[in-house]
């Protein structure tokens, strides 16, 4: 009887660990308001085509992803892949495909047509070594400036747009007595997104790519008066509690009208929607006054990782057929805030902020988010964001002591060898 | 061999091996990672001597701000937690009424997980919506931006870390009363030892064990704290709070810094040893006095 009962025992262990080998299990870090709700329609829409698959997620919390990254090292360090996890195209993929811990893809891009539909900077994002490594869900912009309409019409606001206006504006909206500018920098990546908003504003698209190519440091003077501005909005603009807040509490700010504005990605609109808020009446959306004309991509894909069973590897390529179909593309960037990355999905059933950012999308300059990885390799990021909080908290700094101290870090990061890939 | 001994070597066994392979394998494996030129996504097993170390010490802001943060931070939190634990335990031990309920609740920080108190922390420490400020302004103090602030970030997250730990101390040192003999007290106080000098003469050196317990517990916790400092500040505003712990998890995971951050760990756990092997002389010599 006690031998039945040990052989019962691992008979089941055995069954459940076949029953674990056939799951999809996905990993991803949408766990606040909107972009929740968007990934669960995804995966319903997943069910709906393919309901013999049993979906495992894994949501693991952290904006921009820093948390679950390290997940997912240790889970490819330790020989066991996920089926799929979400990555950003660009540099932040190219450490996984220059590893060779993914698979290349391109048979399912070429068999698909997908080669057609997708703009060809995001194709590049996507690629590496002219092999194919990952698939697009969305397309995110960067460089957004959200506000609250009320506060606006109540102070008979309108939008610059220059970023000197964007300052002048905040100026005049802290002497009317409202936070100018909202921000959550408790993870520190939405401050130093309004360097880099900043940073592609005042300096152009041209510079912007220079500067994280090395090619151009904070010595330059349209790079310089980014910095300036930078401490500036750091110092005087923004709501007291910043840094205890995370990105989607400072858009709170915005939605219950204590601030006036935030620089965010336009995962924000999904924020927004996802309280029940209108585009165009409760809150407004732009580029960032001096940006118009540029689009900072930040895309979230996914790729197959190396090392899957047969069956794991047909489950995740049923899941990027999902996500790069017009349906997918449609049913979770409606709901995301972001616009799909396909350029051939019909604008029904988007917001006007969406409707317009698919229009720019068609004939904007694309650039890429240093900030979520794409425009640069992570070493950097990580010495060029902790660089740059150090400058924001020390306004005794004079701007030459910040220039010196910043080349030095760029220089340390930014050299050809490491920039190669 | 005997029986007997046979046994004795076979019940050892398993943990043994346990042990070995998840706590000294493992040490010896990142002893070994820092050494090597790990510094990319991928293992690179070629020896890189001690430049993990040397970059480390050398033109590294970050981890000479993480030192000095840790080694602020430590004597704070070491001592306001002992402290504040013996204070709470002499109370328990005075035989108040519901004691088991005093001590359920003063124990119960210590059960919730620190991400969990951290996210309280975040919530109570809000300048804009937070109890502790509310409180401040009822007494006709400023509001503080306790977690924005490069002054009092770091205070903010000592007081979280004791209000943690404080339960814990408390029920060593409640252990450690619990054991002193009745006749000692009752001696003491025929020979006229009252109020605080019972408790500087008599209790205090009486309890040593669970003092030198708790202090090395307390300074082990305190150099790799990491999980209610991730929650709360993730190190900042700018390294305010950052410590060697948080700095290798950057290191190790976010960077690529794999190698780098052994070495990090390397050095956290000699820090760690420095105090626990003098820890562990002292309690073989009181072990041996006792006996």
């Amino acid at each position: 009887m006690k031998k039945i009962g040990i052989l019962f025992v691992i008979l089941t262990l055995v069954g459940s660990l076949a029953v674990m080998a056939a799951q999809f299990s996905i990993y991803d870090w949408w766990t606040a308001g909107g972009e929740k709700q968007a990934i669960t329609a995804e995966l319903n829409y997943f069910h709906q085509l393919y309901p013999e698959v049993n979906i495992v997620q894994n949501p693991v919390a952290g904006g921009a992803g820093v948390n679950m990254q390290a997940v997912i090292k240790s889970l490819i360090f330790a020989g066991l892949p996920p089926t799929t996890f979400q990555v950003h195209a660009g540099w932040e993929m190219y450490q996984y495909a220059s590893a060779k811990l993914l698979s290349p893809i391109t048979d399912l891009w070429q068999s698909e047509g997908w080669t057609k539909v997708f703009p060809e900077r995001i194709k590049e994002l996507c690629s590496y070594n002219g092999q194919f490594y990952a698939v697009p869900m969305d397309i995110h912009r960067a460089n957004m400036l959200w506000y609250n309409v009320s506060i606006f019409k109540k102070l008979g606001l309108k939008m610059p747009t220059t970023f000197q206006g964007l300052i002048d504006l905040m100026k005049k909206i802290k002497a009317a007595g409202y936070t100018p500018l909202a921000v959550g920098d408790r993870n520190e990546w939405a401050g130093i997104m309004v360097f880099e908003e900043g940073l592609l504003s005042t300096a152009g698209p041209q510079i912007y790519d220079d500067f994280f190519q090395g090619k151009v440091n904070y010595s330059n003077p349209k790079v310089k008066e980014a910095l300036k501005d930078f401490r500036d909005i750091m110092e005087n603009y923004l709501n007291a509690n910043h840094a205890s807040l995370s990105w989607d509490q400072a858009c709170g700010l915005v939605a219950n009208g204590k601030a006036a504005m935030t620089i965010m990605g336009d995962w924000a609109n999904g924020y927004f929607m996802g309280l029940g808020l209108k585009a165009g009446i409760d809150y407004g959306a732009v580029a960032v006054p001096g940006s118009q004309g540029v689009y900072n991509i930040v895309i979230d894909a996914f790729p197959v990782p190396k090392g899957l069973s047969t069956t794991q590897r047909k489950c995740a390529y049923d899941w990027l057929k999902t996500i790069a179909s017009v349906k997918g593309q449609a049913i979770f960037n409606q709901i995301k805030g972001s616009i799909p990355a396909r350029i051939d999905v019909p604008t029904a059933g988007f917001n006007t902020v969406q409707v317009a950012n698919m229009k720019d999308l068609k004939t904007d300059i694309l650039v890429s988010s240093a900030v979520h990885g794409s425009e640069a390799p992570a070493p950097f990021v990580t010495a060029w964001e902790n660089a740059l909080t150090v400058v924001q908290y020390h306004p005794g700094m004079s701007i030459e002591q910040a220039v010196n101290y910043l080349n030095g870090v760029n220089a340390q990061y930014l050299t050809s060898e490491k920039l190669s890939h | 061999m005997n029986k007997k001994s046979l046994a004795s070597i076979s019940f050892v066994l398993p943990s043994v091996i346990i042990v070995g392979v998840f706590v000294y394998a493992f040490i010896a494996w990142t002893v070994a990672v820092s050494f090597t030129n790990w510094n990319t996504l991928l293992p690179n097993w070629s020896f890189a001597g001690f430049s993990n170390y040397t970059s480390i010490f050398t033109n590294n802001l970050r981890f000479r701000m993480d030192l000095i943060n840790n080694l602020t931070f430590t004597p704070f939190f070491v001592l306001g937690s002992m402290i504040l634990g013996f204070f709470l335990a002499s109370l328990l031990d005075k035989g108040v009424k519901f004691e088991s309920f005093f001590r359920t609740v003063f124990l119960l920080p210590m059960a919730i997980s620190l991400v969990v108190s951290g996210t309280i922390w975040v919530w109570l420490y809000d300048p804009a919506n937070g109890a502790v400020d509310a409180l401040l302004k009822l007494i006709g103090l400023p509001a503080i931006n306790w977690l924005g602030n490069m002054s009092f970030a770091l205070p903010a997250i000592i007081i979280a870390t004791i209000w943690q730990y404080t339960g814990f101390t408390t029920s060593i040192y409640l252990a450690g009363l619990r054991g002193i003999p009745k006749e000692i007290i009752e001696a003491a106080k025929l020979d006229g030892a009252h109020g605080f000098r019972l408790y500087w003469n008599i209790i205090i050196p009486m309890v040593q064990s669970s003092t030198v317990t708790a202090f090395v517990l307390m300074i082990q916790l305190s150099l790799q704290m990491f999980d209610i400092i991730w929650v709360m500040t993730s190190g900042g505003p700018a390294f305010a709070t950052d410590m060697p712990a948080v700095y290798m998890f950057i290191a190790a995971f976010k960077q690529n810094f794999v190698a780098q951050g052994a070495a990090i760990a390397v050095i956290i756990f000699l820090l760690t040893l420095v105090v626990v092997i003098p820890y562990l002389l002292t309690v073989g010599k009181i072990t041996e006095e006792e006996s």
